[in-house]
């Protein structure tokens, strides 16, 4: 590991499981920066420094993009298009973070070109080991380039 | 020659013959003559003897008739004396007196004085006064005499009868005198008619009546007069008779005796009879009866004398006859005898000119120029030079030639035969045909007449043969007989019924055709009316349309039906001729020839009907078919009726050539295109291709129809069946379905949509409530206060969300579920109860709300009507931002045949992007914002189930947004059974 850590981009309309997500990267004393946007418009506002997100150093450009499907205004899938319709934007791996284990939401994730796709576990500890082992495998193992 | 000269010496012989018939008929003219004379005198005698029997039949009914007239004026004068007596009061006094007094003399001699007058002055030979008693009492004269016996019974019935009564001829006794007698009954005037006694006057016949009787006015040898009287059954003889004596009253003859004239009158004939007389004599006789009396007379003479002088007559007509005889022989010889000398004369004088007519004869046989020839009995034969010609010998070449070696071998034999038969007798000439060879070998036909000479014995001499050649008649007959014959079996054998008639229109040919036609033959018809072969109730129709034959009119096609024998009719098609005489005017014959189109008819018949049934099947067939060209241009030669009719146009647009195109396709561009691909497939040949589909007519005010059609070519023709056939109600079917199932699809779709927000929004706060309790138990533990604050404040944000989401899930399922009946309620009514429903938070947030439009009357349940207009102006009030007047508007405007109703606020407005999303479950735009995410999406839902659909305009943000839905279904009132 090189330079400065990966930034994390958490796209999340629940406060609840934003909370989860981060105390679970504090546990896991994961050094990498958190941004939280709550719908999908925010984070394409974000992603494009749009409306307050223009300064780049306070809204860097996210490693990694966590995006929950559903989400107020626009779409998670609406979000991960555009993100892998965008030619800068589109190097980013976006890993889908979602309750929703239905079928057609993974097809189509993958069709556009999701990286990942993890479903929320109901149960606490699973939780954690999830989060934990994409710290490890996102954060520690995978190579991104500079 | 020696034919000749035997010719000669026969010829001499037949005339020889002629003269001894001449003899025959001087003969013949003799007995004619004699045969007159001798019934010229019958019949003469015959007249005389009638005339002279009638003479003597009258002078006997004569003499007969002035007898019996005598003797009735005889009897009564004798009755007439009687009576002067009878009812004489002086006589009967005198009487009276006499028989009271006998002894009177004075009476006695008046008496005498009286009565003594009768006998002297009359023949009475005695008068007699009788009593009663029957007692004589005075006779004159005084003689006595016996009184008769039948007097006092006589007197009885006198005096009985009061009348005067005639007795009879009658002998008192057997040798007594005949007598008659009147008997006269005196009664007494002076006392009642008392019978006094009778008065008897005797006549004695012999004075008087026999003489009378026997007088015969002429003289006569045999003629006399006879009473009789029956008797019984005897005839009895009252007088004397001429030819023997002592007859009266002892003869008598029984009535058996047919034949005696007596006999006859006795038995009541009258007249003039014949018999045989006592005598046995043959006589005439007149008989009849004395009226007012038994008698009955016969006045007879004998044959022989009546007849003596008819007897004496003849004699002398026949010396006369005899006489005439003689001389009209004498006369008949005289002549006959002048003839022959004028005949042998003649004779002579006819063989000089038999002996020029033979040199004649010889050059006629010579130079004529018919064949002649002259054959012996044996066959030798001289002919002459025109027989050589004929067959082509010279003279010398034929000489003491046999005729049989000339001749045909097939015909020697009959010519034998008819040479026989001449020979035998019978004829002596015969004509037939026959045919001889020429020197050529070809055939020669002949008319021979042959006659036979025989000489004056009877023997024939030989046969003079005249040939005629007559090949070429013969052949020309041959070759007519030919053609005859050719043209009967022509028109015998033709298949055609053929037939002729004369002007009167009776049939005079018929052939074997028109016999199979009418089951009839010709032997039958011949001659009858050409009525016969008509139909009953076609007989007058028919003979019209042949009377017209007559005035020159020729048939081509006329059609006369014929019926048949046993009933079946035939139909035929008819051409004639009538023939006319030279004079070109009148009808000679008509000949009219039949073709039988029964069968074409029939045939016809079945294809009209067939052809109705095909025109019948295919108009009611549910598809339009045409018979058509397709290329230079559509141009029809059949359409059923279905054919326009679901081209939505008429068969008057489609005829024209391609008329087709613009009447059915109005639109240009889409014309030009679909004929170019007709075109294009119809040449191709293709017949997968010949197949149209769903091709759309459309037409400026009207609904568009879909039609499919298929073109299939007929063979060897620039023509295809083209067969269309209505698809709009498919179509529509069609877009029906497509419809529902889009429907059906975004209904599965919101249905998967509602499942996963469900699920997804429903463990979302699982996730949290489990997350943070793990988390809680760590804090505890780890003894951090300040977390466990933090967890349970998530967990009861997760488990509050959760519990609100349930129940608006609950909510939302309920709304299609409506099971309030449907109510009448106005647009304003509702609007009022929404705003009443949330009137705090228009107040708190100083919200002004009108309402515009016209009033509208819904059907349906009333609370979720209302909450639609509810949400909506929680939502506008929600959402209203910063506006510092915020108005809400709510109304009605018509758009496009639809209702729309709208609510309108001037609030923060949406962003367009998210329009489409703000309708869906739990769908918020502002995550911070109060509430699920539930109200749009049940406005939505209740707008759905009136049939209705919402959306929402916006031109962004600060911009206002304006809610736009329809309710078709809360707009009617809902059918009876109908229920949401």
């Amino acid at each position: 590991m090189k330079g400065e850590p990966i930034v994390i981009l958490l796209v999340e309309d629940d406060e609840a499981h934003t909370e989860i997500v981060r105390r679970n990267f504090a546990e896991c004393r994961m050094a990498n920066q958190l941004l939280c946007v709550p719908d999908g418009q925010a984070a394409l506002d974000y992603l494009y420094r749009r409306n307050g997100f223009s300064d780049p150093a306070t809204s860097p450009r996210p490693g990694i993009i966590l995006l929950d499907l559903r989400l107020p205004k626009v779409d998670g899938l609406e979000v991960l298009k555009t993100i892998k319709g965008d030619a800068n934007l589109g190097m980013i791996p976006v890993v889908i973070l979602t309750t929703s284990k239905a079928e057609s939401d993974m097809v189509k994730a993958y069709a556009h070109h999701a990286s990942s796709y993890l479903v929320k576990p109901v149960d606490f500890s699973q939780f954690s080991q999830l989060m934990e082992t994409f710290g490890f495998y996102w954060l520690a193992w995978n190579q991104y380039p500079s | 020659m020696w034919a000749v000269c035997e010719d000669r010496v026969q010829t001499s012989q037949q005339r020889g013959e002629s003269g001894r018939l001449s003899g025959w008929l001087f003969f013949l003219i003799f007995g004619l003559l004699a045969g007159g004379i001798v019934s010229a005198g019958y019949f003469f005698h015959q007249n005389f003897e009638q005339h002279f029997r009638a003479g003597v039949e009258r002078q006997l009914s004569a003499i007969a008739e002035l007898k019996v007239e005598e003797l009735t004026q005889w009897r009564k004068a004798r009755l007439g004396d009687g009576e002067l007596l009878l009812q004489n009061p002086a006589f009967s006094a005198l009487v009276r007196r006499f028989l009271g007094q006998p002894a009177d003399a004075d009476a006695q001699q008046q008496l005498h004085a009286w009565l003594g007058k009768y006998p002297a002055a009359h023949e009475y030979d005695r008068v007699l006064l009788l009593d009663a008693q029957g007692a004589e009492r005075l006779a004159i004269p005084t003689k006595l005499e016996p009184l008769a016996a039948h007097l006092p019974p006589d007197i009885a019935v006198a005096l009985r009868s009061g009348r005067v009564t005639f007795l009879d001829f009658h002998r008192d006794a057997p040798d007594r005198p005949i007598h008659l007698s009147i008997l006269v009954p005196i009664l007494d005037d002076a006392h009642a008619g008392r019978p006094l006694g009778a008065l008897l006057l005797r006549i004695d016949p012999e004075t008087y009546l026999y003489p009378l009787i026997k007088r015969w006015p002429t003289p006569s040898l045999t003629a006399e007069t006879l009473l009789v009287r029956r008797e019984g059954n005897d005839a009895l003889f009252l007088n004397e008779l001429r030819f023997r004596t002592n007859t009266a009253l002892s003869v008598r003859r029984s009535l058996t005796q047919t034949n005696l004239p007596a006999v006859m009158a006795a038995s009541g004939r009258q007249g003039l009879v014949e018999g045989v007389d006592y005598r046995g004599a043959s006589v005439v006789a007149d008989v009849r009866p004395v009226p007012d009396s038994p008698w009955f007379m016969v006045t007879r003479m004998d044959k022989a004398e009546v007849y003596g002088p008819l007897r004496e007559r003849l004699w002398l007509v026949l010396v006369l006859i005899a006489s005439l005889l003689f001389g009209a022989g004498a006369g008949v010889g005289l002549v006959w005898r002048r003839q022959s000398l004028l005949f042998y004369r003649k004779q002579a004088q006819t063989v000089a000119l038999l002996l020029e007519s033979e040199e004649k004869f010889l050059r006629v046989f010579e130079h004529s120029n018919a064949g002649m020839s002259i054959t012996k009995p044996s066959g030798e034969i001289e002919v002459n030079q025109a027989f050589c010609d004929m067959l082509g010998y010279s003279p010398a070449e034929l000489h003491q030639q046999r005729w049989q070696d000339l001749s045909h071998p097939a015909d020697v034999e009959e010519t034998q035969r008819v040479m026989e038969k001449l020979l035998a007798g019978g004829r002596q000439a015969a004509r037939f045909t026959k045919r001889y060879l020429h020197k050529n070998g070809s055939v020669v036909w002949a008319d021979v007449s042959s006659t036979l000479r025989r000489d004056a014995a009877g023997q024939p001499l030989y046969f003079m043969t005249i040939v005629l050649d007559t090949t070429a008649r013969q052949k020309a007959e041959t070759a007519l007989r030919e053609a005859n014959e050719y043209l009967d079996n022509l028109f015998n054998y033709a298949n055609a019924p053929i037939i002729v008639w004369d002007p009167q229109f009776k049939i005079t040919r018929f052939n074997h055709a028109f016999e199979n036609l009418t089951g009839r033959t010709a032997a039958e018809v011949m001659g009858q009316s050409l009525e016969i072969l008509f139909p009953d109730t076609m007989v007058e129709s028919s003979m019209a349309q042949i009377r017209t034959t007559l005035t020159g009119d020729r048939w081509e096609t006329v059609e006369i039906a014929i019926q048949h024998r046993d009933g079946p009719v035939a139909t035929l098609l008819w051409n004639s001729a009538t023939l006319f005489a030279p004079d070109g005017k009148t009808p000679v014959a008509t000949i009219a020839q039949g073709h039988n189109i029964t069968e074409r008819k029939r045939a016809m018949e079945t294809l009209r009907e067939s052809e109705a049934f095909t025109k019948t099947v295919l108009d009611n067939l549910p598809v339009g078919i045409a018979v058509n060209s397709v290329n230079p241009a559509v141009q029809f030669s059949y359409m059923n009726d279905n054919f326009p009719k679901i081209y939505r146009t008429t068969r008057a647009r489609l005829s024209s050539p391609d008329g087709f195109w613009t009447a059915v396709y109005e639109e240009p561009a889409f014309r030009e295109k679909l004929k170019q691909r007709v075109l294009e497939d119809c040449a191709s040949g293709d017949a997968e291709r010949m197949y149209w589909t769903d091709i759309p007519l459309t037409r400026a005010g009207e609904k568009t129809a879909f039609i499919s059609a298929s073109n299939t070519p007929l063979s060897d023709k620039q023509l295809m069946i083209s067969m269309v056939w209505d698809v709009t109600e498919r179509k529509q079917a069609e877009a029906a379905l497509q419809q529902s199932a889009r429907e059906l699809q975004e209904k599965n779709a919101e249905l998967e949509r509602f499942l996963y927000t469900a699920s997804h929004d429903l463990k979302s706060p699982v996730v949290t409530i489990r997350t943070f309790i793990g988390y809680l138990g760590q804090d505890l533990a780890a003894n951090q206060v300040e977390r466990v604050e933090k967890d349970m404040a998530f967990i009861r944000g997760a488990a509050d969300k959760m519990a609100r989401l349930l129940e608006d899930l609950l909510e939302i399922s309920r709304i299609g579920r409506i099971v309030s009946p449907p109510v009448p309620v106005t647009l304003l009514a509702l609007v009022e109860e929404a705003r009443a429903a949330v009137a705090g938070r228009l107040t708190e947030r100083g919200v002004r709300m009108q309402v515009t439009g016209p009033e509208v009357t819904f059907y349906g349940d009333r609370l979720r009507l209302a909450e639609i207009w509810q949400n909506l102006i929680e939502n506008a009030v929600k959402f209203m931002g910063a506006q510092s007047a915020p108005t809400i508007e709510i109304g009605m405007q018509p758009r496009d045949a639809e209702q729309v109703f709208f609510v309108r606020d001037n609030g923060i407005g949406i962003d367009p992007r998210f329009q489409s999303k703000i309708f869906d479950l739990f769908e918020k735009l502002d995550a911070k914002a109060e509430g699920t995410g539930i109200g749009l999406a049940v406005v939505k839902r209740i707008v759905e189930v009136y049939g209705g659909r919402i959306w929402v305009e916006s031109a962004g943000l600060d911009q206002g947004a304006c809610f736009y839905f329809t309710l078709p279904e809360a707009l009617h009132k809902p059918k009876e059974g109908k229920g949401k």
